[in-house]
């Protein structure tokens, strides 16, 4: 019995997962190990470097998963044999033969699929499936992320980032030529610092302005296009059923053929 | 002509939100598509007469003339989309259908839209809870059933979703590349994610009326 085609590819698709799952993982490998990130700053290069590279290790085994499931009873009853004309007896040869044919795993890995996938840890792993990270860990995180927003947004509206209404390259073009998308006059609230300085600042908006600070806005709704008719009283419908198979429904329109 | 096809089926529920999020996609608001078909058998071809109607409770009326629509089988050799021939009459003579048989009695109702030459219509079907006439003489005059005599054809409110590109000359193998290019470019890319458009069984949309 020979392989099909579609079973060569399958193995191919396996392989060529395989070599991007491992190139990822040593690239994960050497990020970490790697003697170019400088002491003085951290042992550890940036954090999205690092988060990308799990991330596409994970994707890759993720995809190398998929394609394993989808071809399952191939690669269970798959079984290598080596051709007649492979040189068996030579030192070399039997060597890579032994290699290539060996089914069971190394006994540090045996070890560790062992202490995987005994019971209580996989009941473990099935709980917190959706969680992910634990509880304590959760709030944790939370707590951190919290506080360090708020170091970083404090730093940020000290420095002033928060205070102008236009990038720098819009007050050197000129404000006045901005496009807000803005479809009323606004009135003018603040003065920000940079439009003193700036004399292209001619502005669009009255300076006599006295209007209200905060103008009512006009509610819009669209035109409803499902309008109110009385064919949506019509009986008929069963909650919960299956739609009608579309070939089903064609016939009908097209012939008046009742389904069966 | 030749009409260039493609279908989907949206259920209920989603329905409204559908409306809405084409109607943000394509740009406009759809137009209401309301119309009672009677379907008869001439000459052993089966031929759709329809009328826009506006049903209600009580008294519905028509509010257009019968037209006439005849389509043939969709031709085989076109596994990505419906590709049929179709002719259609503007306005007909009622009395050349009169005595004709009648072998279906429906209404559509639904919106449509309209992105260049595609043609996108979402309906759900009523059928009738009566037996059918024997010919189509007494349909084609009185006026269109009202909403208590309908019952809906798909028990669980689900809507046709159709898409069609219009060719005025089919045979041409540009034009019916090019319309056909027009719809996927529109149903595939233009609407992924929003529609999953399928390529129905073209034998159930044959007109042929079979047996003797």
């Amino acid at each position: 019995m020979s392989l099909t085609q579609a079973d060569i590819r399958s193995f191919e698709q396996v392989r060529q997962r395989l070599v991007t799952t491992q190139q990822s993982l040593d690239l994960l490998r050497s990020k970490l190990i790697n003697p170019q990130n400088r002491e003085e700053l951290d042992p550890l290069p940036p954090w999205p470097s690092l988060q990308e590279s799990a991330n596409s290790f994970v994707r890759n085994m993720d995809d190398l998963q998929k394609i394993m499931e989808s071809s399952q009873e191939l690669f269970k009853t798959a079984h290598a044999y080596p051709h007649a004309t492979f040189p068996g007896t030579t030192f070399e040869g039997n060597l890579i033969l032994a290699r290539l044919l060996r089914k069971r795993v190394e006994p540090d890995v045996e070890a560790w699929i062992k202490e995987h996938t005994e019971d209580t840890k996989v009941q473990q792993w099935d709980q917190h499936r959706e969680t992910g990270l634990q509880q304590d860990e959760q709030q944790r995180l939370l707590t951190y992320a919290g506080e360090e927003n708020a170091r970083v947004l404090e730093e940020l509206v000290t420095k002033g980032a928060m205070d102008f209404d236009y990038t720098l390259a819009e007050y050197e073009e000129g404000v006045g030529k901005v496009r807000t998308g803005l479809k009323r006059k606004l009135p003018k609230k603040l003065r920000n610092p940079a439009a003193d300085e700036d004399e292209d600042d001619e502005d669009d908006e009255d300076e006599e302005d006295s209007e209200d600070e905060d103008e009512e806005m006009e509610d819009v709704m669209p035109e409803a296009p499902v309008k109110l008719s009385a064919l949506n009283d019509v009986k008929g419908l069963i909650p919960g059923a299956y739609a009608m198979r579309l070939d089903d429904v064609l016939k009908f329109v097209t012939m008046g053929a009742r389904p069966t | 002509m030749h009409e260039v096809a493609l279908f989907s089926q949206v259920a209920q529920a989603r329905h409204g939100r559908l409306l809405q999020t084409l109607a943000g996609v394509i740009g406009a608001q759809p137009t209401q598509y309301a119309h009672q078909h009677v379907l008869v058998n001439k000459d052993r071809l089966v031929h759709d007469l329809h009328r826009p109607v506006d049903v209600q409770q009580g008294v519905s009326t028509a509010s257009g003339a019968w037209q006439a629509r005849i389509a043939s089988l969709p031709e085989p050799g076109s596994p990505e989309a419906i590709f049929s021939q179709v002719q259609e009459l503007a306005s007909i003579n009622n009395s050349d259908y009169e005595y004709d048989k009648v072998v279906g009695h429906h209404y559509i109702d639904g919106h449509r839209f309209v992105q260049g030459n595609v043609i996108l219509t979402i309906y759900r079907i009523f059928a009738t809870n009566t037996p059918l006439p024997s010919t189509s003489e007494i349909l084609l005059m009185s006026p269109p059933y009202s909403a208590s005599q309908l019952t809906h054809l798909d028990p669980s409110g689900a809507y046709v979703v159709e898409a069609i590109v219009r060719i005025e000359n089919g045979t041409d193998l540009k034009f019916a590349d090019l319309a056909r290019k027009e719809l996927f470019a529109f149903c595939k890319d233009y609407l992924q994610g929003v529609i999953t458009f399928q390529v129905p069984d073209r034998f159930a949309m044959d007109t042929r009326v079979k047996g003797g």
